[in-house]
């Protein structure tokens, strides 16, 4: 039922598809992280420019309270303006009130009027101007608020100027009550004025484009090229939320910041730190390409092609085999000293093979071969003599997963009744001798050949590389040796240059 | 003060001691500040002098700066009779009895002019002076209207 597809790869493959993988996720990090922090530097951006938006904002109210006084200078110099206050003539005044509107102030688009008044000294109703906002009743001033707390004040407070902001049908409107007739003040004048026309200079002072938004959601105002770069990825909203008088109401001041410089730093920065971990990636993967295929690719798979060749049945050329058994060894010698390992090479000897296979035939020799194989097999698979390139050596992930090793390959046939074996993972005598004698232990029992009873007696030549031996025909050598020891000692096994056991 | 180096010593030797006599020099006027009373006077801060114009009818309040200062805005009501030119016949032509209140002041407590005022006018024994020490400086920071 298992219809899936398995992909095998080949350690070299796994090993750059990982490191692409990082890199790869490292290059998303670069990148989200760039984003990141770019906006976090908006943020900060934004915050800087509402900072400095308020700090405009509050110069502009302060000239446009400035000016307003001086607009109050302007009407109390008015000719008879403080005696037509003390005379009640409500004519006169409404007349001189909206001369300003006709005036400097006015017409040099200083101040947006929108509407004047004048109150006596206990700041009841005298006059306003007929020009200006339309308040429908002419006694009903505009921001009343500000003439209530203004009458509330005692002794020398009633002579202070009183400003602020203050909501009228929408708008944000400037309100400055301004003392009329010295330190003894015979009555007030309000003036009011549009502050969102004298916001407008915001434009010119942060040098970006503004747009103000009444809080009835209608524009007040905005930017010439407010509606062409809205909307544009380089130009940052930034809002600003100006609080009137009564606090209830407000203006929100929207403003776009060219950001254009500093993403273009940011995206240069990022490209520039993204093609160098492609490049550190890149270089990362064809060194360790580079290293495994010097240091264990090589040998490896130079081990698979001789372990295809060497047979352990059959009728081989014993010189062929012999090469053959060499070569691994060299190649696996190879291997191990890139990884600074011992093992055993060991050289078994069946004593009455021979005898066997004249007695019964050769094929009868072979089936015991075959039987031989088998219990070496069954012997050696939890330790790793025969495993070099099976599914439980540590060299064999270095093949490509679909690379088919027979357990047989590191025992090799060399003469007649002599056998050759590589033990990869027995690094010390102790271990040489105790795998030694459980190969004893299973071959130097009964066999069945032919419906005929036989028995074999083996033993066992080690040498143990690299104290032993440097070189492969060296440590076959030394193994023969130890194993013609054995023979002559009469014992099982023998290691090299070590005390008969 | 002697700010002269024999023509032996070295060029930046001069150049250091005549900063160190100019900044000694721009110190001593910037750090002027006039005395917190002056005999024979009565201090009063903005709020007394509002209080004083409208509870004292013959108040006469004297700006004692000069005219290019008094353009900049002046306190209402306020006549100008610079320091320079205060002198007991001035005086005698705005303040007709020697009993009479006068208010001087000037642009603040780092300004002479008030100062150097009350003195002269103590002198030619008024009687009732009342010097704004504080000037336009602390009228224009309690947010008190200025005429122009």
């Amino acid at each position: 039922m298992n219809a899936r597809r398995r992909i095998k790869l080949g350690l070299s493959d796994k090993i750059s598809l990982t490191v692409i993988a990082v890199g790869v996720l490292g290059l998303i990090l670069v990148y989200y992280t760039s984003i990141y922090y770019r906006d976090i530097a908006y943020e900060h951006y934004q915050r800087t420019i509402q900072i400095l938006a308020a700090i405009e904002i509050e110069e502009l109210v302060n000239d446009l309270k400035s000016d307003t006084t001086d607009l109050a200078q302007a009407i109390e110099q008015q000719p008879g303006f403080l005696q037509h206050i003390a005379d009640k003539n409500r004519q006169t005044l409404a007349q001189q009130l909206d001369n300003q509107f006709h005036q400097y102030f006015v017409t040099a688009n200083i101040i947006d009027l929108s509407k004047l008044y004048v109150v006596d000294a206990d700041f009841e109703f005298i006059a306003a101007s007929n020009e200006g906002i339309n308040t429908g009743t002419s006694t009903q001033l505009i921001c009343p608020a500000f003439s209530h707390n203004a009458n509330l004040r005692t002794g020398a407070d009633r002579l202070q100027l009183v400003s602020g902001t203050c909501d009228h049908d929408g708008r944000p409107q400037f309100v400055l009550i301004s003392p009329l007739g010295g330190l003894k003040p015979v009555g007030y004048v309000q003036i009011v004025a549009d502050l969102t026309s004298s916001l407008q200079h915001l434009e010119l002072a942060l040098g970006m484009p503004v747009q103000f938004q009444l809080h009835n959601g209608e524009i007040s105002y905005q930017s010439n090229d407010w509606a062409g770069l809205l909307g544009d990825k380089n130009h940052l909203p930034i809002e600003y939320n100006l609080a009137t008088y009564n606090n209830e109401n407000s203006v929100n001041i929207y403003l776009l910041a060219d950001m254009s410089q500093f993403n273009q730093r940011v995206m240069s920065h990022r490209n520039w730190v993204m093609a160098l971990a492609t490049m550190v990636v890149a270089a990362t993967v064809i060194l360790i390409l580079y290293i495994l295929q010097s240091s264990t690719i090589t040998p490896l798979s130079r081990i698979h092609k001789i372990l295809d060749r060497l047979t352990l049945y059959g009728v081989t050329q014993d010189k062929e085999t012999r090469v053959l058994f060499a070569q691994l060894l060299e190649n696996i010698i190879t291997l191990q000293k890139n990884r600074k390992q011992r093992f055993a090479a060991m050289i078994l000897d069946l004593d009455n093979f021979e005898a066997v296979n004249q007695q019964l035939g050769h094929d009868a020799g072979t089936e015991l071969l075959q039987h031989v194989g088998d219990r070496l097999s069954a012997t050696l698979r939890g330790t790793d003599i025969v495993s070099w390139t099976g599914t439980d050596s540590p060299g064999h992930k270095l093949l490509p997963a679909d690379t088919k090793t027979e357990y047989r390959a590191t025992l090799a046939r060399l003469g007649g009744d002599e056998f050759g074996m590589l033990l990869p993972t027995v690094e010390t005598e102790q271990q040489a001798i105790s795998v030694a004698s459980r190969i004893i232990g299973s071959l130097n029992s009964n066999y069945t050949v032919n419906n005929q009873q036989v028995t074999l007696r083996c033993r066992i030549g080690v040498s143990i590389y690299p104290d032993h031996g440097q070189a492969a025909e060296e440590l076959i050598r030394n193994a023969d040796k130890a194993m013609f020891e054995a023979r002559q000692s009469a014992v099982k096994y023998c290691i090299y240059n070590a005390k008969q056991l | 003060m002697k700010c002269v180096v024999s023509q032996q010593k070295q060029f930046t030797a001069t150049g250091l001691v005549m900063f160190l006599c100019l900044a000694s020099t721009a110190a001593t006027s910037a750090s002027y500040t006039s005395p917190e009373t002056i005999e024979g006077t009565r201090r009063i801060e903005a709020e007394g002098l509002i209080q004083l114009a409208n509870s004292n009818k013959s108040l006469t309040i004297i700006d004692s700066r000069i005219s290019s200062d008094r353009k900049l805005g002046y306190i209402p009501g306020s006549i100008s009779l610079p320091d320079t030119d205060t002198s007991c016949e001035s005086l005698a032509r705005l303040i007709p009895q020697k009993s009479d209140s006068v208010a001087f002041y000037c642009n603040g407590p780092n300004c002479r002019r008030s100062d150097n005022a009350v003195v002269i006018a103590v002198d030619c024994g008024y009687t009732s002076i009342y010097w704004f020490r504080g000037g336009i400086e602390a009228w224009q920071a309690n947010n008190y209207p200025l005429t122009k």
